[in-house]
């Protein structure tokens, strides 16, 4: 098997774990949906929200509830002792890293699938793009998180304050994507045109090139640690 | 608050945050020692 | 190990240090449009510029332990990232010192106040894995890691400021004044001022952490003959 076939092994297996079980995605969906909830109650009675911040509303959800599924990744693998099992296999660790950050990848396009019309429908009013211009930020969104989320998850699951430093690590590296993001899909909500947002998006880009590429060199070093 | 008052805030607050950053580190510093110390009398009795 | 305690870079900062603040109050003309608050930028600019160089310290030094797996690495990698904290956390609380009294706002998201932020966001996380880390290679290498991750994002940061901005021209631009010769001379002073003193503080931390590290192999000996 090569390199690619080895990854794209463990991805499937991972991921028929992951929708048979459907732990993660139902805990990281219900939270997010939960987050949606607070931040509408949290922003007042009869109010509506602009397309900027409805933008960062959507974002915290995502991102929060991100956090979530990230944070299960490594530690099932470590309870059941299937790192040394990964490690011994003829796997290259760098696909290890692939295939994990395609899982989380896949995990977070499915919960958005639930988050973002739950978004619409309670901040829907007054927004006049449609959740289609919010696809490509999403996705690279989702991206470049998995790719820097899924090297420190691995990280932090081998400290013993596993599930609190995970977000405290994660989430400093991840602002200028959140940010950025903020920007685009604020502007895709506000109806702007499209060679405007695709400007915002090349940083996205950026981000998740630069993370794929640290993450796959660095990720051998932290998973050899056990 | 005048200007002059942010300057020296500004000013102290450089050399009180460095100067406790040095004194954090000789108390460091100490304590190794004293551990040392320490160790060096857990050693030496143990072999008579 | 050899520890060598030479007097150079304690004498210099003894001597720079005064005659730099001498400098500021008493050499440098009054700005113009600022006034006496302009003053702190002398050591604020210094002190960004050497906590970026700390943590560039700190992710090479954090490269060369994962390639060579060396102790000396993590030394300095510790202490660099460690001082970089410090002074980052000085940049932070000058900076808005000297925004208050002249944009009339504590915080902007100037390209590099907000770098500043992360990068202490992020190497401060770094020292809370340290601690939360008992095997000293485990906690060498996933600090490594981290400081390279950290490091790596600073190109985005940045960009994404700059770009953030650019859709709020209203946001202020920061010290873009002109510099008379008087002043370059007091910025180049207070610069070698806050060089000098980062270096040799980062050889003595350094070496406590060797020091520290011994003491734990002695005692781990100790344990093992009785």
């Amino acid at each position: 098997m090569g390199g690619a076939a080895r990854a794209a092994y463990l991805l499937r297996k991972d991921l028929r774990i992951e929708l048979r079980k459907k732990e993660s995605v139902a805990a990281m969906t219900f939270f997010g949906v939960l987050v949606l909830v607070i931040l509408n109650v949290a922003q007042g009675p009869g109010r509506q929200a602009d397309p900027e911040t409805a933008a960062g509303v959507l974002w915290v959800a995502v991102i929060f509830s991100a956090v979530l599924g990230l944070g299960r990744v490594f530690a099932r693998e470590r309870e059941n002792g299937c790192i040394s099992a990964l490690l011994a296999s003829p796997m290259a660790p760098g696909s290890i890293f692939v295939a994990k950050a395609l899982v989380n990848l896949t995990l977070m396009v499915l919960s958005q699938l639930v988050l973002v019309p739950v978004f619409f429908a309670l901040f829907g009013q007054g927004l006049s793009g449609g959740a289609l211009g919010l696809v490509p930020s999403l996705l690279l969104v989702d991206a470049g998180f998995s790719a820097a989320g899924t090297l420190l998850s691995a990280v932090s699951a081998g400290t013993r304050r596993n599930e609190v430093l995970l977000p405290i690590l994660l989430f400093p590296l991840v602002l200028p994507l959140v940010a950025l993001a903020v920007k685009a899909t604020g502007a895709a909500l506000a109806g702007r045109p499209a060679p405007e947002l695709a400007g915002l998006l090349e940083p996205l880009a950026a981000f998740v090139l630069i993370y794929a590429t640290a993450g796959y060199l660095l990720f051998p070093s932290v998973i050899r640690e056990g | 608050m005048t200007s002059q008052t942010f300057v020296v805030l500004a000013y102290m607050a450089i050399w009180a945050g460095l100067a406790a950053y040095v004194v954090g580190l000789a108390r460091r510093q100490h304590r190794l020692a004293r551990r040392i110390e320490a160790l060096a009398e857990r050693i030496r009795p143990g072999e008579g | 190990m050899t520890l060598r305690r030479s007097a150079i870079l304690p004498a210099l900062s003894a001597v720079l240090v005064p005659a730099a603040v001498a400098m500021v109050f008493f050499y440098a003309p009054l700005e113009r449009t600022m006034g006496v608050v302009q003053k702190i930028f002398y050591f604020h600019l210094p002190l960004a510029g050497v906590a970026f160089l700390s943590f560039l310290v700190a992710c090479v030094s954090g490269i060369l332990y994962l390639v060579r797996r060396e102790r000396r690495w993590d030394a300095w990698g510790a202490a660099a990232v460690e001082l970089g904290v410090v002074l980052t956390t000085l940049v932070l609380v000058t900076g808005s010192l000297w925004g208050r009294p002249i944009w009339n706002t504590w915080w902007t998201w100037d390209p590099r106040l907000t770098t500043s932020l992360i990068l202490w966001f992020i190497y401060t996380a770094c020292l809370i894995l340290r601690s939360a880390v008992e095997d000293e290679g485990r906690r060498a290498t996933y600090c490594a890691v981290v400081a390279v991750a950290g490091f790596v994002d600073v190109p985005i940061v940045f960009l994404s400021a700059r770009l953030f901005r650019s859709i709020h021209p209203t946001v202020i631009r920061s010290d873009s004044v002109g510099l008379e010769p008087a002043m370059i001379w007091t910025l180049l002073v207070c610069a070698a001022a806050v060089l000098v003193l980062w270096a040799g503080l980062l050889g003595l931390r350094r070496s406590l952490h060797l020091q520290e590290a011994a003491l734990s192999d002695l005692r781990a000996l100790a344990e093992r003959a009785r």
